[in-house]
C-alpha cells in the first residue's frame, strides 16, 4: 500500500514537471503576448511593462522563477487581471464549477445507471429502445445546442426559470442538465453493454443454479461487476466536469473555471494558462488515483502493490 | 477479510462523498438580495469581467464604464461629448494654450476625506511612473516632461503637474493641445485616494473595500465573472442630483443570452444584440443606434506586390460597394467611409464637423477602378500576383472579407484572391511583422479630435503597419501638433488626410455605430461618442 502510494506520487510529480515544462515553452512559442492590442504601445511603455512582468528576462530564467513560485504554492498574478492572483481566480471560480459539476454528475449517475441496467434487463423491449434513443441523443446533440435549446424553451418561451446568471438553486437546473447529457449517455451505454455481458457469465449461472433470488443476483453480482468500466470512466469525467465547461458557462453566464481555460489562451495570460494546466493535471491525476483505489474495493482480484506483475 | 474489505469500501465511499460535499458546499451563497420596488435600480450588461479598475492601468470599455460611475475627473463629458465641470469647478488656460490652471470644488471621497489637487498630482504622476508600467501612460505624454519621465529620463519633480495648494492644480503642456480638457474626463486621468493606494499599491482596485472613489456611485459587491454592484455615493458633491440608488453591472458574454435576459427583464440596458436579430430590434424600436468615433478599414502592405502601386490600392478602394456591404452584411446602419476620420469631431469652427468640412476623398466608380488597374499594368486583373486577405478569426470579419473578395472578383476581374484567418494574437503579430498583403483593421478614437485618427500614419509610427510613409504628411502632422491657431491646425490635418487618401495605404470601409437597447423606463443615460460608454451619472428610472 505504502509502496503503491509512493510510486504513484513520484510518477505524478514527474508527469507534472513534464506537463508544466511543455506548456510553458509551448505557450511562449505561440506568437503574440498578453499586452498585445490593435493599438501599439510606444516603445518606452512596452519596455516598462516587460520589465515589470519580467518578460524580457531570458526564457530559462522566467521558467525557473515561475517554477520556484509554484513549488511554494504561488501561481503568480494574472497578466490579464493584474489585481487578482491565479490562486484567487481558482479559489473563486472552482467552487462554482464544482457545485455545478456535482449536480450534473449525480444526475448523470442516477439516470445513466438506472437506464443502463433497465435496458439490459429488458433487452429488445420498449424500455431498452427508449434508453438507447436517449443515449444516442445525449451523444449526438452538442452541449451548445442543448444549452441554447433549454434556455430558449424553459427560460424564454415558458418563463419557468431566469435565462442565466448564478446564485439560486433554480439557476443550476438548466446548466446541470446541459452538462449531464453526455456523461448520462456514456454511462447508459457502458452500463447496458456490460450488464449484458456479465449476465452471460458463468458465475451468474452458478448463482442462479444455487437458487439465489433474482434481485440478489442482479444487485450483488451483476451490477457490481458491470460497474467497473463506469468507474474507470468516472475518474477523468469528474475531473473534466468539475473544472467547468466553456460552452455551458458562457451560455448561462456562470462564473466558473471553464471560461478561463479558453480565454486565458486567447489572452496569452501566461500565468493563468500555467496555473490552470497545473491545477487540472493534479485534479485529473488525483481522480485517476481514486479510481484505481476503488477498483480494489469493487474487484476482489485487484490488489494495491508497488510491484510490477 | 470480507469485513475488512467492506470497511475499506465504506471509508473510501465516505472520502469520495466528503470530497464531493466540500466541493459542493463551497459557494452556496444566497442569491443577491433582489432590490425592492421603491429603489431605483438599473441593471446593465457590461459584457465581461473588468480586467482592472485601477485607473492607471485600465484600458478598455467595461473598465471605463464602471470607473465613470465610481470616479470623477476634473471634467465630465455631457450628452454632446463636451467637457463640463467635474471635480474642477473652473479653469484658466494661458493664451499660448500651454498652461492650464484648475480650481477644484469642495468634494469628498466616498469615505468622507476631502478630494484635493494633491490627489490629482499623485494619480497623474503615478500613471506616468515607469514603475507603474501603465499601458495608457501616453495619455499624459502631452504634459511637459511626461514622456521623458515615463521613459525614465527625468525625475517626477520635473513633470509639469503641480498642486499649488489643496484646491489648485497647475498643468504645463509640451505643446498646445486643444482637446486636453476632454482628456481630463477619461478614466486614466481620474484622481486616486492617496492613503489607500499607498497602502495597497497593487491590490487596492481589486476589492470593493479599498475601491475608494469620488464619483456618483460606490462599489458594494463584486462577484467576479458575474456581477458588479454599486449604490449611490452619499458623499458625491452632487449626490442630490443622482437619481439611481443601485447600479448592477452584469458580465454576460454571450449575445444570445444577453438578449434573452433583456427580454426577461433580467437586465435593463444591453449592447450589441446578435446580428441576426438586429433588423427586427431596430424596426420595433427596441434597439437604438448611436454614432461612434471609430472606423473599420483595410490596410495595405505597400511593400508587397501588387499593393506597392498606389494605382492598385485606389482601384481596390473604388471597386467596393460600401452601402451594399452595410445593408447586407454588417446591417447596423454604419456610415460608408470615403475618408479616414469619422463624423462627430470638431472643425476649426467647433460648430462644424471635421468630416463634413473635409468631405469625401474618393468615390466608388468601377469604370475608373478598372482603368486605374489597367494603367498599373493589370488590365482586367490579368497578371496580378496571388492576393491573400488577412483577418482575425471572427464570423463578422469573415463575412466582410468574403463580400470584398466577391466584389473585387466581379468588379475588377481579380481571380487569384483568397482568405486567410488567424487567431487574434497571431494576426496582430503578422500585422506587426508586415507579414501580409492586405488586412482588416479597426481604429477607435482616444480623444475627441481628428488628430487621434491622423498622427498614427506618420512614418515609422507603431500603429502604422503599412510600411507607408510620406515626409510631407509627417510635416503637416508636426505642424498641427505645435501650432496654436485653430484654423491653421485644422487645415494642416485636412491637408494631411488628403495625402493619406491620395496615396491610400488604407482603404476605409465604414464608420461604426453602437447598437444599444434600453428598457422604456430607463432614461437619461448618456453615450459619449468616444468609447461608446454608458454614463449613468444623469440617469433615472420612470416606471
Amino acid at each position: 500500500m505504502v509502496r503503491f502510494f509512493s510510486r504513484r506520487l513520484v510518477t505524478m510529480l514527474l508527469a507534472l514537471l513534464f506537463i508544466s515544462t511543455f506548456t510553458f515553452f509551448g505557450m511562449k512559442v505561440i506568437p503574440g503576448g498578453p499586452f498585445d492590442s490593435e493599438k501599439q504601445l510606444p516603445p518606452a511603455i512596452q519596455k516598462n511593462i516587460e520589465e515589470k512582468y519580467g518578460l524580457n528576462d531570458p526564457l530559462l530564467k522566467q521558467y525557473t522563477d515561475y517554477l520556484s513560485g509554484v513549488i511554494k504554492g504561488d501561481l503568480g498574478p494574472s497578466f490579464k487581471y493584474p489585481n487578482r492572483s491565479v490562486n484567487d481566480i481558482i479559489k473563486e471560480s472552482f467552487p462554482v464549477s464544482a457545485v455545478l459539476g456535482c449536480v450534473a454528475i449525480l444526475l448523470a449517475l442516477s439516470v445513466g445507471l438506472c437506464l443502463g441496467v433497465l435496458s439490459a434487463l429488458k433487452q429488445n423491449q420498449w424500455q431498452d429502445y427508449l434508453a438507447v434513443i436517449i443515449a444516442t441523443l445525449g451523444f449526438s446533440v452538442p452541449s451548445f445546442v442543448l444549452a441554447a435549446l433549454l434556455q430558449y424553451v424553459f427560460a424564454y418561451k415558458l418563463g419557468w426559470v431566469l435565462p442565466a446568471m448564478w446564485g439560486t438553486w433554480q439557476q443550476t437546473i438548466l446548466p446541470a442538465v446541459s452538462l449531464a447529457a453526455l456523461p448520462t449517455a456514456t454511462i447508459t451505454r457502458l452500463m447496458r453493454s456490460n450488464m449484458l455481458e456479465v449476465l452471460q457469465e458463468d458465475y451468474i449461472r452458478t448463482a442462479r443454479a444455487k437458487g439465489l433470488k433474482n434481485r440478489v443476483i442482479i444487485y450483488r453480482h451483476a451490477i457490481r461487476n458491470a460497474l467497473m468500466p463506469v468507474v474507470t470512466y468516472l475518474g477523468p469525467m469528474v475531473a473534466s466536469i468539475f473544472t467547468g465547461s466553456f460552452v455551458v458557462e458562457t451560455i448561462f453566464a456562470i462564473p466558473g473555471l471553464g471560461r478561463y481555460f479558453v480565454n486565458s489562451v486567447f489572452n496569452r495570460d501566461y500565468t493563468l494558462i500555467m496555473g490552470l494546466t497545473i491545477f487540472y493535471s493534479i485534479f485529473l491525476m488525483t481522480m485517476n488515483l481514486l479510481v484505481d483505489l476503488s477498483y480494489a474495493v469493487i474487484d476482489p482480484r485487484v490488489k494495491l502493490t508497488g510491484k510490477k506483475e | 477479510m470480507v469485513k475488512n474489505r467492506k470497511f475499506v469500501l465504506l471509508v473510501s465511499l465516505l472520502v469520495i462523498l466528503g470530497l464531493l460535499l466540500t466541493a459542493c458546499g463551497g459557494s452556496n451563497q444566497p442569491a443577491g438580495q433582489e432590490p425592492g420596488d421603491e429603489e431605483a435600480v438599473i441593471t446593465y450588461n457590461a459584457g465581461t469581467e473588468p480586467e482592472t479598475l485601477d485607473v492607471a492601468k485600465s484600458t478598455g470599455k467595461p473598465e471605463a464604464t464602471i470607473q465613470m460611475a465610481l470616479f470623477e475627473g476634473l471634467t465630465r463629458l455631457d450628452e454632446n461629448t463636451q467637457p463640463v465641470p467635474g471635480m474642477a469647478e473652473d479653469w484658466e488656460i494661458s493664451p499660448d494654450g500651454l498652461k492650464y490652471t484648475f480650481y477644484l470644488r469642495d468634494a469628498k471621497w466616498s469615505n468622507g476625506d476631502p478630494v484635493t489637487a494633491h490627489d490629482f498630482e499623485y494619480a497623474w504622476k503615478r500613471l506616468l511612473d515607469p514603475n507603474t508600467a501603465a499601458e495608457y501612460s501616453y495619455q499624459l505624454y502631452y504634459v511637459k516632461n511626461g514622456e521623458a519621465f515615463n521613459a525614465g529620463e527625468v525625475s517626477a519633480d520635473e513633470v509639469g503637474i503641480k498642486a499649488i495648494d489643496d484646491k489648485t492644480l497647475e498643468v504645463e503642456l509640451e505643446s498646445p493641445t486643444p482637446y486636453f480638457l476632454s482628456l481630463t474626463a477619461f478614466p486614466n486621468l481620474y484622481p486616486v485616494h492617496v492613503p489607500t493606494v499607498e497602502a495597497n499599491p497593487d491590490t487596492w482596485a481589486g476589492k470593493v473595500e479599498t475601491l475608494i472613489g469620488n464619483g456618483p456611485f460606490m462599489a458594494v459587491n463584486w462577484e467576479h465573472q458575474s456581477k458588479f454592484e454599486m449604490v449611490k455615493n452619499p458623499n458625491y458633491w452632487a449626490a442630490d442630483d443622482v437619481k439611481i440608488d443601485r447600479l448592477i453591472f452584469t458580465m454576460v458574454e454571450s449575445e444570445t443570452t444577453e438578449l434573452a435576459m433583456f427580454d426577461a427583464n433580467q437586465i435593463d440596458v444591453a449592447e450589441n444584440p446578435p446580428i441576426e436579430e438586429l433588423s427586427r430590434l431596430l424596426a420595433d424600436g427596441t434597439a437604438e443606434l448611436f454614432p461612434d468615433l471609430s472606423v473599420y478599414y483595410y490596410m495595405f502592405n505597400v511593400e508587397q506586390a501588387p499593393f506597392d502601386d498606389p494605382l492598385v490600392r485606389k482601384a481596390f478602394a473604388m471597386a467596393v460597394d460600401r452601402q451594399a456591404l452595410i445593408d447586407n452584411v454588417t446591417q447596423a446602419e454604419q456610415l460608408p467611409a470615403y475618408a479616414f476620420v469619422p463624423y462627430g469631431l470638431p472643425d476649426a469652427d467647433p460648430t462644424k464637423d471635421f468630416r463634413e468640412v473635409g468631405g469625401d476623398y474618393f468615390k466608388e466608380d468601377i469604370e475608373e477602378a478598372r482603368r486605374l488597374l489597367a494603367e498599373a499594368g493589370y488590365p482586367d486583373g490579368k497578371g496580378l500576383p496571388d492576393i491573400k486577405i488577412l483577418y482575425n478569426t471572427n464570423e463578422a470579419h469573415q463575412k466582410i472579407a468574403e463580400a470584398l473578395m466577391e466584389m473585387w472578383k466581379k468588379n475588377l476581374g481579380v481571380e487569384n484572391i483568397s482568405l486567410t484567418n488567424q487567431e487574434w494574437g497571431v494576426y496582430l503579430n503578422s500585422r506587426k511583422a508586415g507579414d501580409y498583403q492586405v488586412a482588416r483593421a479597426g481604429w477607435a478614437a482616444d480623444y475627441t479630435d481628428a488628430m487621434t485618427f491622423l498622427d498614427m500614419w506618420t512614418t515609422g509610427n507603431g500603429n502604422n503597419q503599412t510600411n507607408w510613409g510620406n515626409p510631407e504628411y509627417d510635416n503637416l502632422i508636426r505642424k498641427a501638433k505645435n501650432v496654436a491657431d485653430p484654423e491653421e491646425r485644422i487645415q494642416a490635418m485636412h491637408d494631411a488626410e488628403a495625402i493619406l487618401m491620395e496615396e491610400m495605404p488604407v482603404l476605409p470601409l465604414y464608420f461604426y455605430t453602437n447598437v444599444n437597447m434600453y428598457k422604456p423606463w430607463v432614461k437619461g443615460v448618456i453615450v459619449p461618442m468616444v468609447g461608446g460608454y454608458q454614463e449613468f451619472r444623469w440617469a433615472y428610472v420612470e416606471k
